[in-house]
């Protein structure tokens, strides 16, 4: 462990876009959270609050009664973005999946550089973390509508954990790999 | 240098993805899909309907479907002097991979005019596309007030499991905005 700094050209290269490119994952991925979602736990909660249900058919009434209401076209050509429960089922089961791989080649960068046990373990459990956090706060809200905003906070609280552990680690990798690496194999 | 480089960590961090749910493609606008369907109308309405218990009772019995408010909408065009032209339903389907949009143009007889796909998840678009691109709506187009669709007439040469699939899930949402139609342009109506 913490050997990464003295390893191979190559071997840190990797590591480093990895990275790199992970962040650049991220700020489109936070692009598409600004677009159908929300940074702010009442945004999350209202994002993936559960459809309400009013039954167009009422068995008290005999007859069918309708009402028009003038429409403007154009005013039709607003995007619709309809979120139900097989569809947060459905991304749960990609999104997670992709969730613990970063997590996994976060922790394998977290074990080949230098820092002590203790906050290599605060990392390891940051990185894996976060995206249960992420998620238990998605479902939440969805399930507990009553606690939106509880599980919202959690949802944006997990999201933003995972991006400080990727922070922390980038930081320390860049560090670390091409800045004090000399310093460090001197030492 | 290493100030600099805490300040990108600082962006990169407060950008880190939360989980988000995957946005539908709209391969259609609402609006566009009204008044191409209808060219013959000055006027536009929504057509707010609540059907009866025996109305609601009789759509269940054909479709095996209780509509909502939150998934259909209804539109109406009608000429300058206020007769009908024609009526759009749109409607979502759900599905394995998340909801369809389906829109469904209606004559003043009640045949279709047109149908689309007007909205659909990304990751079922890539089994829903080789549908469209084949021509598979035109199916509906016509088709008599009797006539059930049916999914294996739609793009028949696209043979994909997950296409066949969307065919179905596609005509289904077809037969219930037919279904549907018919009783919100009766209703209200002596």
């Amino acid at each position: 462990m913490g050997k990464l700094p003295q390893g191979a050209l190559e071997i840190r290269l990797t590591a480093t876009l990895f990275l790199l490119l992970l962040g650049l994952a991220d700020l489109f991925g936070a692009w598409q959270v600004g677009n159908f979602a929300s940074f702010r736990p009442r945004g999350v909660a209202a994002a993936v609050a559960p459809q309400e249900r009013h039954e167009m058919a009422m068995a008290c009434c005999s007859t069918s009664t309708a009402a028009e209401t003038p429409v403007e076209p154009a005013s039709l050509n607003q995007p619709t973005h309809r979120i139900e429960r097989e569809l947060l089922v459905q991304d749960t089961h990609v999104h997670v999946p992709v969730y613990a791989m970063t997590a996994a080649f976060l922790a394998v960068i977290v074990l080949g550089l230098r820092m002590a046990s203790a906050v290599r373990v605060l990392l390891i459990l940051l990185a894996f973390a976060a995206p249960f956090a992420d998620f238990a706060g998605l479902w939440g809200a969805h399930l507990y509508p009553g606690a939106g905003i509880l599980f919202g906070g959690l949802a944006v609280a997990g999201g933003f954990a995972m991006g400080l552990c990727y922070a922390i680690v980038l930081v320390m990798a860049l560090v670390q790999l091409w800045l004090t690496r000399k310093e460090i194999a001197h030492a | 240098m290493r100030r600099t480089l805490l300040a990108v960590a600082a962006v990169l961090c407060a950008a880190s993805a939360l989980g988000h749910v995957t946005p539908n493609v709209e391969l259609l606008r609402r609006g566009d899909f009204v008044k191409q369907s209808l060219p013959g109308a000055a006027h536009f309405f929504e057509r707010q309907v609540m059907l009866s218990g025996p109305d609601g009772a009789a759509i269940l019995s054909a479709t095996g479907w209780t509509p909502t408010e939150e998934e259909v909408k209804v539109y109406v065009g009608r000429d300058e002097k206020g007769g009908l032209v024609g009526s759009v339903v749109f409607l979502w389907m759900p599905s394995e991979h998340g909801p369809v949009g389906i829109g469904v143009a209606f004559d003043r007889q009640g045949m279709i005019l047109r149908a689309a796909v007007t909205d659909v998840g990304t990751e079922p678009l890539a089994w829903v596309r080789p549908l469209l691109s084949s021509g598979g709506m035109d199916v509906f187009t016509g088709l008599p007030v009797d006539a059930s669709p049916d999914p294996f007439r739609m793009a028949p040469s696209v043979r994909g499991a997950m296409s066949r699939y969307y065919a179905k899930v596609i005509v289904e949402g077809v037969k219930r905005a037919r279904a549907l139609e018919r009783l919100v342009m009766r209703a209200g109506n002596p």
